[in-house]
C-alpha cells in the first residue's frame, strides 16, 4: 500500500538490525581471529624440549572428560627430573553414539595412572585428550594432530572399529605405539597384512570372547539348537560368525539367525520370528540402548519362559542392569571381565572406581584400566625412555601381570591380548542390585584360537 | 563506473595472494595443519559444487553426499580390486558421480522446494543402506581402508607426502574452480540464477529450463564426485559417513554460512566449518555446542553468509552516517532488495 509506511518499516527493521549486526560482528570477528589464528600459526616444530601439551589430568575431575590440551603452553618445571613429561594420547568418541563407553574408558586409564601419581621412573605423564566422535574422517585427522602437533609418545585410545581400521595405516607409517582399548575389529589383528607392530590391542578382536560360549551350551548348559540374533553391522556379523562355528564344532545346530538393524526401536517382528522356532535357547548380542530395549521386550514377550536367553556381556552390561531389571534375570553370558571376580585384584580395582565414581565398573572401565596398567608396565620397563621406539614396543610385548580379570599378556605374534573368559549369570546380589555373578570360566583365549 | 573497476582490481589482487600463499603453505606450515588446509580444500569442492544447486540454480539439495560418496566408493573399490592408477581412478568417479546424476535426475528434478529435498534425501538414504549392507563388496560400516594415497611423481623425495598430496589436491581443486567460475559466468550461470529467481517467467521467454536445471545437477554431481575421490585417496579409507545425509547437511552448512549464491561464500564456509571443528574440539570436548552458537549467530547477524560482511559493514557505515543527517530510508530498501539468498529459496518452496 502506502511505499512511505512499507519503507519506514523497513528501515525500522533495519536500525535494529545493525546495532545488533555490529555487535555481533565484533564477536565473530574476535572468534574467527582465534580460529584463524590456531590455524594458521600452529605450535612451531622447534626443539622437543619445549612441551606443548600441559595441564595434567590430576586436577581434572574425571566424570567430566576435560580437555587434556592446553590453550597457552605452560612449562612445568618437573621436581623429580629434569626429563620432560611422557605424553600419552587419548582419543576416543567423547561425542556422539559412544560417548558414554568413552568415557568409561577414560575413566579407567586414569583411574590407573593415578594411582601411581600421573609419573613413571620420574617423569611425569600427561594427556592430549581428543574427540574422534567415533568417526573415522575425524578419527584420522585428529591422529595426526596427535602425532604431528602435539607429538605424543604414545597413543591410547579408539573405541570405534571403523576409525581404528581407517588411522591403521597412517599410525604404522607414523611409527607412534599405540594401544587400542576397544576398537574389535578381528583383521587388526588377526591379518596378518593388517597387523603392525606399533600397534597392540588390550581389549579384545570380535569373537574372541564370544567363541567360547559356544562349547560351553552345549557341553554346561545342554542346548543342542540355538538361534543366533544381533545387530546389523559388522561387528554383530564378526562375533556372531565366531560363535556359530565353535557351537557347530562342538556338535550345535543352528536353529535360525535374524539380524535387527543397529538401533532397533521395537523388536517385535524380529521375537515373532524368533517365536515360531525350535530351539533350546537364544544366543544375543546387542549394545547400548538396543541390548536395554531387547532385553526388555523378550522378557515383555514371553520369550524368557519359552527360550532361556544367553549371549554375549554387552546385552547385560553394568552400565544398564539395573535399567533392564527382573528381564535380565538369569541370563548367560560370556565376557573377559565381571566386577564379581573374587580376586584381590579385582577387589582393589573395584572398589577404587567406586569410590571414585559411586558405581560398579563395567567392562569398558577395566578394559581401560587395563590400558593404563600395561603403558605403565612397559614406560616402566624401558625406565621412561619412550623415545627409544623399538625397545619401548620390545618392552610392551613382553608386558604380563596379574589384573582383575587374571593374568595379562599379549600373543606374541598378534600383539592382542590373551584373555580369560569368564562365563556369567544375572543374579540378584544380597544388597539387592543386580550382578553378573561368575559360574566359570575358560583360560588362555587368544584371537587366533577361532 | 570508477568504483567498480577499483573493486574488481582489489578482488583480483586478493586472489592473486591467495594463491601465491596457497602455493607456498608447504613451505609456511607444518605437515599437520597444512593436512587440514588439505581437507578445507576438497571441502571447498564439495561445498562449491552444492552451491551450483543450492545457491545458483535454487535447488536446496539433501543428497549431495550421494555424488561425493560415490566417488569415494569409486575410488575405494577400484584401488582395492583393480589396483587402477590414481588419475584413471578419478576420472571413473567423476564419470560415476556423473552416471549416478544422470540416472536420478529426472526423478528429483521433477520436483521443487522441500519435495526436492526430501526427494534427493531419500536418494542419499538409499545409496547409504546399499554400502552399509552389501558387506562383501563396500566393508559395510568399517568401509575400506587401505586406498594407497597417490603422489605427484617429480616432487617425490623433495617434499613430505603430506605436501606432495597437497599439491596434487591444489591442482584438481584449482582446475575444478576454474571450471565452476567459468560455469557461473557463462550465459548458463545466468540462466541457473534466473531460473532460481523465477522460473516461469525464464520458461515464458523460451528457455529449456528443466534441461537447464537437469545439466547443473549433473555437473554438480560430477564435481561432488571428484571431491569425494579426493577425499578418499586423502584419508586412504572411503566408509559409509562419506555417503550420509549427515555430510550433505554439513555441506549445506558450509554454503549458507559462507553465502549461497555467491562464488566464495562456499569458499569461506568451509573454512569456517572445519577450522571449528579441528581447532576448537582440540581445547574442548563441548565444541559442538561453540559450534553451535557460531552458527545461530552467524545467520541471525549475516543472513547473506559471511562473504557480505564487507558489503555488511559499508551498509552500516553508511547508516551511521545516515543518521546523523536525516536518512533517506528508501534507499536501504533497495540496497537490500538485491541480496537474494538461500532464505528466499527456501521461502519459496
Amino acid at each position: 500500500m502506502e511505499r512511505a509506511d512499507l519503507a519506514r518499516r523497513l528501515g525500522h527493521r533495519m536500525t535494529r538490525r545493525s546495532v545488533l549486526g555490529s555487535i555481533g560482528l565484533a564477536a565473530l570477528g574476535g572468534l574467527l581471529a582465534a580460529c584463524g589464528g590456531g590455524g594458521a600459526t600452529p605450535t612451531p616444530t622447534a626443539a622437543p624440549a619445549t612441551p606443548t601439551p600441559a595441564p595434567t589430568p590430576t586436577r581434572a575431575p574425571a566424570a567430566t572428560p576435560t580437555p587434556a590440551a592446553a590453550a597457552t603452553p605452560t612449562v612445568i618445571a618437573s621436581p623429580a627430573a629434569a626429563a620432560e613429561p611422557i605424553r600419552i594420547g587419548l582419543i576416543h568418541g567423547y561425542t556422539g553414539v559412544f560417548a558414554a563407553l568413552a568415557e568409561n574408558l577414560t575413566r579407567g586409564i586414569q583411574l590407573y595412572f593415578e594411582s601411581i601419581d600421573n609419573a613413571v621412573a620420574g617423569r611425569k605423564v600427561v594427556f592430549v585428550q581428543e574427540d574422534d566422535a567415533s568417526n573415522p574422517d575425524q578419527g584420522l585427522t585428529k591422529t595426526k594432530q596427535l602425532v604431528e602437533r602435539d607429538k605424543v609418545h604414545l597413543i591410547i585410545g579408539y573405541n570405534h572399529s571403523g576409525v581404528a581400521l581407517a588411522v591403521r595405516d597412517y599410525i604404522h607409517q607414523s611409527g607412534v605405539p599405540t594401544i587400542i582399548d576397544n576398537a574389535g575389529a578381528a583383521a587388526l589383528t588377526r591379518d596378518p597384512a593388517r597387523r603392525s607392530p606399533y600397534i597392540f590391542r588390550v581389549s579384545f578382536a570380535n569373537g574372541q570372547y564370544e567363541w567360547p560360549m559356544g562349547p560351553y551350551a552345549v557341553e554346561q548348559l545342554g542346548y543342542k539348537r540355538l538361534i543366533f540374533t544381533a545387530s546389523d553391522f559388522v561387528a554383530g556379523h564378526e562375533k556372531t560368525e565366531a560363535v556359530k562355528k565353535a557351537f557347530q564344532n562342538a556338535g550345535g545346530e543352528i536353529a535360525g539367525e535374524v539380524y535387527p538393524p543397529l538401533d532397533t526401536a521395537d523388536f517385535a517382528p524380529f521375537l515373532q520370528r524368533i517365536q515360531q522356532m525350535q530351539a533350546d535357547a537364544v544366543w544375543a548380542f546387542f549394545a547400548g540402548a538396543d541390548a536395554v530395549r531387547f532385553v526388555q521386550q523378550y522378557a515383555d514377550f514371553g520369550l524368557k519362559d519359552q527360550f532361556p536367553l544367553i549371549g554375549v556381556g554387552d546385552l547385560v552390561d553394568e552400565a544398564y542392569i539395573d535399567q533392564q531389571g527382573d528381564a535380565a534375570l538369569d541370563v548367560v553370558t560370556s565376557l573377559h571381565y565381571s566386577p564379581y571376580i573374587d580376586s584381590p585384584e579385582n577387589k582393589a580395582f573395584v572398589d577404587a572406581f567406586k569410590a571414585k565414581h559411586g558405581r560398579v565398573p563395567n567392562q569398558f572401565a577395566y578394559q581401560g584400566y587395563i590400558a593404563g596398567r600395561v603403558a605403565a608396565e612397559a614406560l616402566k620397563a624401558v625406565q621412561g625412555k619412550v623415545e627409544d621406539t623399538q625397545a619401548f614396543l620390545k618392552a610392551l610385548k613382553a608386558v604380563q601381570f596379574v589384573g582383575p580379570a587374571g593374568p595379562f599378556r599379549f600373543h606374541p605374534e598378534t600383539q592382542n591380548v590373551v584373555l580369560t573368559v569368564y562365563f556369567r549369570k544375572v543374579q540378584r546380589l544380597p544388597d539387592g542390585s543386580l550382578g553378573n555373578v561368575v559360574l566359570g570360566k575358560r583360560e588362555n583365549v587368544d584371537d587366533l584360537s577361532f | 563506473m570508477n568504483a567498480l573497476a577499483i573493486r574488481r582490481q582489489w578482488r583480483l589482487a586478493i586472489v592473486a595472494v591467495l594463491a601465491v600463499l596457497l602455493v607456498l603453505a608447504p613451505a609456511l606450515l607444518p605437515t599437520y595443519p597444512l593436512s587440514v588446509l588439505t581437507e578445507i580444500l576438497i571441502f571447498t569442492l564439495f561445498a562449491m559444487s552444492l552451491n551450483i544447486l543450492l545457491g545458483y540454480a535454487g535447488l536446496p539439495s539433501l543428497g549431495h553426499s550421494a555424488f561425493f560418496g560415490t566417488g569415494g566408493y569409486a575410488v575405494g573399490l577400484l584401488a582395492k580390486y583393480y589396483g587402477t592408477p590414481a588419475a584413471l581412478a578419478l576420472v571413473i568417479a567423476v564419470v560415476a558421480g556423473i552416471l549416478v546424476a544422470i540416472v536420478t535426475g529426472p526423478f528429483v528434478l521433477r520436483t521443487h522446494g522441500a519435495y526436492f529435498l526430501i526427494l534427493t534425501l531419500s536418494l542419499t538414504q538409499v545409496l547409504f543402506g546399499i554400502v552399509w549392507l552389501w558387506r562383501k563388496v563396500t566393508g559395510g560400516d568399517d568401509g575400506l581402508p587401505g586406498i594407497p594415497s597417490p603422489r605427484i611423481p617429480f616432487l617425490v623425495g623433495r617434499i613430505s607426502d603430506t605436501a606432495n598430496f597437497y599439491y596434487l589436491t591444489l591442482i584438481v581443486v584449482g582446475i575444478a574452480v576454474a571450471a565452476i567460475a567459468w560455469i557461473v559466468r557463462s550465459p548458463f550461470g545466468l540462466a541457473l540464477v534466473g531460473i532460481r529467481e523465477n522460473e516461469r517467467y525464464l520458461e515464458g521467454l523460451g528457455y529449456p529450463t528443466w534441461t537447464l536445471k537437469y545439466v547443473a545437477y549433473i555437473l554438480a554431481g560430477g564435481f561432488a564426485a571428484l571431491a569425494g575421490g579426493l577425499f578418499a585417496y586423502f584419508k586412504g579409507f572411503v566408509g559409509p559417513g562419506q555417503i550420509s545425509w549427515l555430510l550433505a547437511g554439513e555441506g549445506m552448512v558450509m554454503v549458507i554460512l559462507g553465502g549461497a549464491g555467491t562464488f566464495w561464500g562456499p569458499a569461506i564456509g568451509a573454512l569456517l566449518v572445519l577450522l571449528l571443528r579441528y581447532e576448537v574440539s582440540a581445547f574442548t570436548q563441548r565444541w559442538v555446542m561453540i559450534l553451535g552458537i557460531v552458527f545461530i549467530l552467524n545467520v541471525l547477524l549475516l543472513p547473506q553468509g559471511i562473504v557480505r560482511l564487507p558489503q555488511r559493514i559499508r551498509e552500516i557505515r553508511a547508516r551511521l552516517r545516515r543518521e546523523t543527517t536525516l536518512a533517506p530510508p528508501l534507499a536501504e530498501a533497495t540496497a537490500a532488495a538485491p541480496d537474494r539468498s538461500v532464505e528466499r529459496v527456501i521461502e519459496r518452496s
